[in-house]
């Protein structure tokens, strides 16, 4: 039976190149933090890994603090920045739509005082950024904002956001770019931010490896305390051989990202005209979207036992998102319920993703198998 | 130092043909207990069963021998030469544990197995006393109630000295009551009742109804899960995974909504009768309690069970779902059977589903399936797992 995995934005295979470069990387076993030749040729790589990293970004310039994944690097630009500025203010702002990793971050930080606006979303999932921008006031110490939704693929209005915001040099701007790095083609380029991060796995590089990017000037408080690395801002002996494995995913990424956006934007469309077609299918596409997700909803049939069947024929996908399954079992998603999509069309949503490798042929079949498994279903409704 | 642990199996010293047989079980089940803990060895003689093993690992010891079943007691022991003095020492120290654990009043027993040992047990018993009233501070003998009694057995080479009596499981060895088959979901009852069956004696084959894609890996594997809790009770566990899709799609295209679930509950037991047959299962258990659910009026279970003449066991069927819950606690099940998966019972529940149906509208929504073939069909899908206890030593 052909597998095609439609869950990327869940997590992406290990791209071949990375396979063989850590293959070819094992004997490095160097502290970077060591004096010898052997610390010496770890701290190669990371050092590697920052131009990589940067350049996939569009950028020469700033800092990238490598973590132990998304979500700490999320934590680590959010707590890091209030508990350095906490003085300029007691305002923080963000959107209803971001993943746990942020949207729980700021529920603690309400818990413990803060005062936190959270910015609904417009029913197709997009974010205004007049909105984002109004709840800003001179209390206001951060703006987090994500750059790709995880759920329905929306395209939020950073680049906007981040230019107005550069008139108020003391709000710090944060974009949670997990979804977009290695995918939005350069996203530095036009996008004016202080902190920006993004996460190994989604882009076929090992799972407990993160980054944060820090704009050059910008001053966030650690929250590892310890050794130091990472420009004291994450301390702990590095993941070399982690991180490598980004390096190499970005390297073979860095000259293709446009390339890849096209492909999968003519993948995206096609998909979404034959998903059209399916019965009982309600498409949720924001005005403003990423092509590598589509959201749809099978009313009346459930996401979990839609994604089962479809397993059952080797076709892998989500419902909503991965995080928001607790120990594998569906949730309602927050996201979709701020977008005011009725109760069973939540119950009911399935999310595709794809990668660069995907066919016209992966489409058709995966269109195919769906299909047939929603008729079967609609058939066993009374 | 060797520590020697009494150990007490009540009900079945009164099975008198097969006492043996049962102690022979029992002994084996002792000994797998034991798998791991360096030179423990396990005594049996004369009625009479006792654990040698090095007084550091006593505690890990007395702990997995609490969960043997057929165990009703246990007591850590010192063992003394034949002598007044070297008896009366021991007894102080039994005396003194128990004091420290809070113990007053006591009292001393005397069991005198070796005949030739020259003073008779109530002589012996009360100058024991008396030694323990001379040494300990406080002591207060209670012939009636007492907090502890200091137990003396003078055996042929030996005294053995004893105080507090650690309770234990009980029940019968796993494995002296023959072969059941158990209806395992991934609730919380049907565990609880599998280990009831298991605390008697009981060797459980569970059977599983399993509705891909309706519920999921996860959800099986929770099952499993189960499963190997069971076994670690001591016994090993089989599962028969019974593929049963297609009976559900059948059941939901071709009978009437209400009953859904009273025809899914006879065809599960019609497929579980069969394993059984093949198995040699010689009865049936399930977690049913009276009343709990739509599926478990008396008119239902009537309903359900008259597609079988196989004995059904239902160990539950009186207990309320608090008790059934704490139950689940203490033999831990309960974290795993509360994890959030659809099971093949909880999908397709119908709106209003008939809370009496009697048995002849249940044969009549039946006949539009082809029930021989159903059941053929998902055995032939059957798979079996076997879970055996798993050993941390």
């Amino acid at each position: 039976m052909t597998e095609v995995y439609f869950d990327t934005a869940a997590t992406a295979p290990l791209l071949p190149v990375v396979q063989d470069a850590l293959t070819a990387s094992f004997h490095v076993y160097g502290n970077p933090s060591s004096l010898h030749r052997k610390g010496v040729e770890a701290e190669a790589l990371l050092k590697a890994a920052r131009q990589a990293v940067l350049k996939v970004l569009g950028t020469s310039r700033g800092q990238i603090i490598f973590t132990g994944g998304g979500t700490e690097a999320n934590n680590l630009a959010i707590f890091g920045t209030v508990r350095q500025h906490r003085n300029r203010g007691r305002h923080l702002v963000t959107t209803q739509i971001e993943h746990p990793s942020v949207a729980k971050a700021f529920e603690a930080l309400a818990a413990d005082g803060w005062s936190v606006t959270t910015v609904a979303p417009n029913a197709d999932g997009t974010i205004s950024a007049e909105r984002v921008l109004d709840a800003v006031t001179d209390d206001t110490v951060l703006v987090s904002v994500m750059h790709v939704n995880n759920e329905t693929g929306a395209l939020l209005p950073v680049v906007e956001i981040g230019q107005a915001l550069a008139k108020r040099p003391k709000v710090l701007f944060h974009v949670d770019g997990i979804q977009a790095f290695g995918k939005v083609p350069k996203p530095l380029q036009t996008l004016p931010v202080d902190l920006y991060t993004l996460s190994a796995h989604k882009v076929g590089a090992l799972k407990g490896v993160g980054a944060l990017y820090v704009r050059e000037g910008v001053r966030i408080a650690p929250l590892l305390h310890g050794g130091g690395q990472e420009q004291g801002l994450r301390s702990g002996t590095e993941n070399v051989l982690g991180i490598h494995a980004l390096a190499v995913a970005a390297e073979a990424l860095a000259g293709r990202v446009d390339e890849h956006w096209q492909h999968v934007t003519r993948l995206h469309d096609h998909f979404v005209e034959r998903l059209a077609q399916v019965p009982r299918c309600r498409l949720h596409l924001p005005a403003s979207k990423s092509p590598y997700i589509v959201h749809a909803s099978f009313p009346g049939l459930k996401g979990e036992v839609l994604v089962h069947a479809l397993e059952a024929d080797g076709v892998y996908v989500s419902t909503g998102s991965a995080c928001s399954t607790r120990g594998g079992h569906a949730k309602a998603s927050p996201v979709l319920t701020a977008m005011g999509l009725p109760a069973e069309e939540v119950t009911g949503s399935l999310r595709f993703s794809f990668g660069p490798w995907h066919t016209m042929d992966d489409l058709d079949r995966v269109v195919s198998v769906l299909t047939d498994k929603v008729r079967w279903l609609i058939d066993l409704e009374r | 130092m060797t520590q020697q642990i009494v150990v007490r199996y009540g009900e079945i010293s009164l099975k008198g043909k097969n006492r043996s047989e049962f102690e022979r079980i029992l002994v084996r089940n002792l000994r797998n207990a034991l798998v791991g803990v360096d030179g423990a060895r396990v005594h049996h003689h004369g009625g009479r069963m006792m654990v040698e093993c090095d007084e550091a690992d006593a505690d890990e010891v007395v702990h997995r021998l609490q969960r043997v079943f057929g165990v009703v007691s246990l007591s850590p022991a010192k063992v003394s030469a034949l002598s007044v003095d070297a008896m009366a020492q021991a007894a102080v120290a039994v005396y003194r544990d128990a004091q420290t654990g809070g113990a007053k009043t006591f009292k001393v027993e005397v069991r005198r197995a070796n005949k030739r040992f020259p003073i008779p047990s109530p002589e012996l018993a009360s100058e024991l006393g008396g030694r323990i009233l001379k040494a300990g501070a406080g002591a207060v003998v209670d012939v009636h109630e007492p907090d502890v009694t200091v137990f003396v057995e003078v055996r042929d080479a030996e005294a053995i000295v004893y105080g507090a009596k650690i309770p234990a499981v009980g029940g019968m060895p796993a494995g002296s009551a023959g072969r059941v088959g158990l209806l395992l979901s991934g609730g919380i009852d049907s565990p609880v009742a599998g280990w009831l069956a298991m605390k008697r004696g009981a060797e459980l084959e569970a059977i599983h109804f399993h509705s891909y894609p309706f519920t999921s890996e996860r959800a099986l594997q929770k099952v499993e899960d189960l499963a190997q809790i069971l076994a670690d009770w001591g016994g090993r566990v089989r599962m028969h995974i019974v593929h049963f899709t297609d009976v559900q799609t059948e059941i939901r295209k071709y009978c009437p909504e209400a009953l859904g679930i009273t025809i899914m509950r006879r065809m599960m037991l019609r497929i579980a009768e069969e394993i059984c047959r093949r198995r040699k299962l010689l009865a049936l258990v399930t977690g049913e309690s009276l009343g709990q659910v739509a599926s478990q009026t008396l008119e239902s279970m009537q309903t359900i069970n008259a597609v079988t003449r196989w004995p059904i066991l239902r160990p539950l069927v009186a207990e309320d779902k608090v008790d059934i819950m704490r139950r689940a606690r203490e033999i831990g099940t309960y974290e795993t059977s509360i994890l959030p998966y659809e099971d093949c019972c909880t999908i397709f529940v119908p709106k209003n589903p008939r809370t009496r149906p009697r048995i002849d509208e249940a044969e009549a929504a039946e006949q539009a399936l082809d029930i021989p073939r159903l059941v053929e069909e998902a055995l032939a899908r059957t798979e079996m797992k076997t879970f055996t206890a798993r050993r941390n030593g």
